[in-house]
């Protein structure tokens, strides 16, 4: 059928193609490169390569928790609970560790954990029906209630060389965590693109009742996503033991913010429908940049987080505009 | 025939093709939704080979029937038989499944996906053997190759085809998708809720001419439209529904516009039923 007629509206001017671009590309593209150019301009110390890996080394487990996020927030969900899992993850793995257990049960168990965890959620939202916000938030505090009760206020640490390796060995120059996230993208990045998991996150995001008038049985896949990030959740928990030798009752408070604003800065829409894997890792870094400028421009803790609070705001309006544009004229 | 009297008598109007079995049939279907009827005692029937235009006021239930024909809501009364046989359909999985395919009033298309994407939405074949079933990975050349040859054959022509999530398409090019969806699967027979309301008169008409050439296959159809030309233009048969009842069931070439307009406002055939 021939519909050119009503495809396309007349050229668009030189000044509305170029923000169309810059749009389309990832929306951080630009102010990241601003913000590299800048910094290294502030300070000498920016573009040391011990900097350039701690950065990268931090950035490590949001982005292996984005990751999962990326794909749960795809479907139209969130998980506000990742942070406090991850700390009971650790409560009882690190416990287990001190104790003398056996390293590849840990690991096990720290998976396992994890997915078994991710799955509680994701069978609260499509079993019970509770809206995600509510049913994770929830979990947060039940979560983080059970690692105070367990651990009830003291640290656990002293963990087996291969933990540690983990969290702060090296393969060259490279640190052995950056490789453990780097990887976890590459492999979300594929699952994304090529995979049924993939195509049905979009799919449930974008248009949940065509899904399900399609036949894809809704709640499986959506449980699926919650256990997929609480693997993952159990992957970073692992690194994390390793990179602080230590678990303790407040590791992770606050993670939830920092890994849904990433995932979001790297152009994952919060109101689903589409992901990028490799967005989680610009938009973490981005954040770990930013966190690092400031504290080389001599800014503490707080104004860290007013920064922190102000980056994800303006992302998700950002957003917003642009979800609006596009799909604002075709409803469904 | 005459219009009028199988009006009056919804139920002995039942067998205008005498002699073959309808290759679907629901038999005094009921619906309610809370407090509203949406359809009351409806039995309509579908012969191969024949479109059926299914007509009424806003709310009359066409839809509704639709949907419980496509498994989406199931029937608080009656009975729904496919080649004779009583069926029981608790999903729009399984009406698919039986060669029942829809395109529904608001699309049921993902935004984000592109054309392909959203024809094997569902049903997306595997490749790479063991591993590519594992890991569940998309063939995704064969989807596009596949897409490629359905809309070829519909002759529907939609640019960026390959590349472009269907947000980007207009109003009628999605149309197009979601009716090659329907044709490209259904065996059995089409379900379109207002497939030519998004339309202009070109594209209106292919979408006619693609419904044509379907159910001279052998593939009946059911169209809902409000535009009576298009009814007359492309059915075989013409039910109007009134109120969540059937007020009328003939030949179209055994009534006129102006008759069904009349059924469709009440001004016929509702006191009989009252
Ligand atoms: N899911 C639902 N829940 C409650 N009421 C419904 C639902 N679906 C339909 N109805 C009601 O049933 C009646 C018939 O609706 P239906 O959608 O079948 O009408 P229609 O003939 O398709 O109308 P239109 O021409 O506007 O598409 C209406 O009164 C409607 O409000
Ligand atoms: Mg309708």
């Amino acid at each position: 059928m021939s519909t050119e007629t009503v495809a396309r509206p007349a050229e668009p001017s030189l000044h509305i193609r170029v923000w169309r671009l810059i749009e389309r590309s990832n929306i951080l593209t630009i102010p990241l490169i601003v913000l590299i150019i800048v910094m290294s301009l502030l300070s000498d110390r920016f573009f040391t390569e011990v900097n350039i890996y701690n950065i990268l080394r931090a950035t490590s487990i949001y982005i292996i928790i984005g990751v999962g996020q990326a794909f749960v927030m795809t479907s139209r969900n969130i998980d506000l609970s990742v942070g406090s899992m991850m700390a009971l993850v650790m409560a009882l793995v690190g416990t287990y560790l001190f104790n003398g257990g056996a390293i590849w049960i840990a690991i096990l168990m720290a998976l396992a954990v994890g997915l078994g965890l991710g799955l509680v959620n994701g069978l609260l939202v499509t079993i019970l029906g509770v809206p995600a916000l509510l049913a994770t938030l929830g979990m947060l505090v039940t979560y983080r209630g059970l690692v105070n009760e367990y651990l009830y206020g003291t640290t656990v640490s002293r963990f087996p060389e291969f933990i540690t390796y983990l969290g702060q060995g090296t393969v060259g120059p490279v640190p052995v965590p950056v490789i453990i996230a780097l990887s976890v993208a590459a492999i979300g990045s594929l699952l994304y693109h090529f995979t049924r998991m993939g195509r049905y996150a979009v799919a449930i995001g974008g248009n949940e009742e065509a899904a399900t008038l399609a036949g894809i049985n809704v709640r499986l896949w959506k449980t699926i996503f919650f256990g997929f990030q609480g693997l993952l959740v159990g992957l970073g928990a692992l690194v994390f033991l390793g990179r602080l030798d230590a678990a303790h009752p407040t590791v992770g408070v606050g993670l939830e913010l920092h890994v849904i604003g990433g995932v979001v800065l790297g152009g994952t829409l919060l109101f689903g429908g589409k992901g990028t894997m490799w967005g989680v890792v610009l938009g973490m870094v981005l954040i770990a940049v930013l966190n690092n400028g400031l504290i080389l421009a001599g800014a503490g803790f707080f104004i860290q987080q007013v920064f922190l609070g102000i980056l994800l705001v303006l992302a998700v309006a950002a957003q917003t505009a642009r979800h609006r544009r596009e799909m604002g004229s075709s409803g469904g | 025939m005459n219009g009028k009297s199988m009006a009056t008598q919804p139920a002995a109007a039942e067998a205008p093709r005498s002699g073959t079995t309808p290759v679907l049939e629901v038999r005094d279907i009921s619906k309610n939704f809370e407090a509203v009827r949406a359809l009351d005692g409806v039995s309509v029937a579908v012969h191969p080979g024949e479109v059926l235009g299914l007509v009424g006021d806003n709310g009359a239930g066409k839809s509704t029937l639709i949907k419980i024909i496509s498994g989406v809501y199931q029937p608080d009364e009656g009975e729904i038989l496919m080649d004779g046989r009583t069926l029981a359909m608790s999903t729009p999985h399984e009406a698919r499944e039986r060669g029942i395919e829809t395109v529904y009033q608001h699309l049921a298309l993902v935004n984000q996906l592109r054309v392909d994407g959203n024809l094997y939405l569902g049903r997306e074949p595997n490749r790479f053997g063991f591993l590519g079933d594992l890991f569940q990975i998309l063939d995704t050349p064969l989807m596009k190759a596949k897409t490629k040859e359905v809309m070829a054959r519909l002759h529907i022509r939609i640019p960026g085809l390959e590349s472009e999530p269907v947000h980007r398409m207009s109003g009628g090019q999605r149309q197009a998708a979601a009716i090659a969806r329907a044709v490209h699967w259904g065996s059995k027979l089409l379900l379109l809720d207002e497939p030519t309301a998004a339309l202009g008169a070109e594209q209106s008409a292919e979408v006619q001419r693609i419904i044509r050439r379907t159910c001279d296959s052998g593939i009946p159809a059911i169209v809902i439209s409000h535009n009576l030309e298009h009814v007359f233009q492309v059915c075989d048969r013409i039910v109007v529904l009134r109120l969540g009842r059937k007020v009328l069931d003939c030949r179209a070439d055994a009534t006129s516009p102006d008759e069904v307009v009349a059924y469709i406002t009440g001004s016929r055939g509702a006191v009989g039923h009252a």
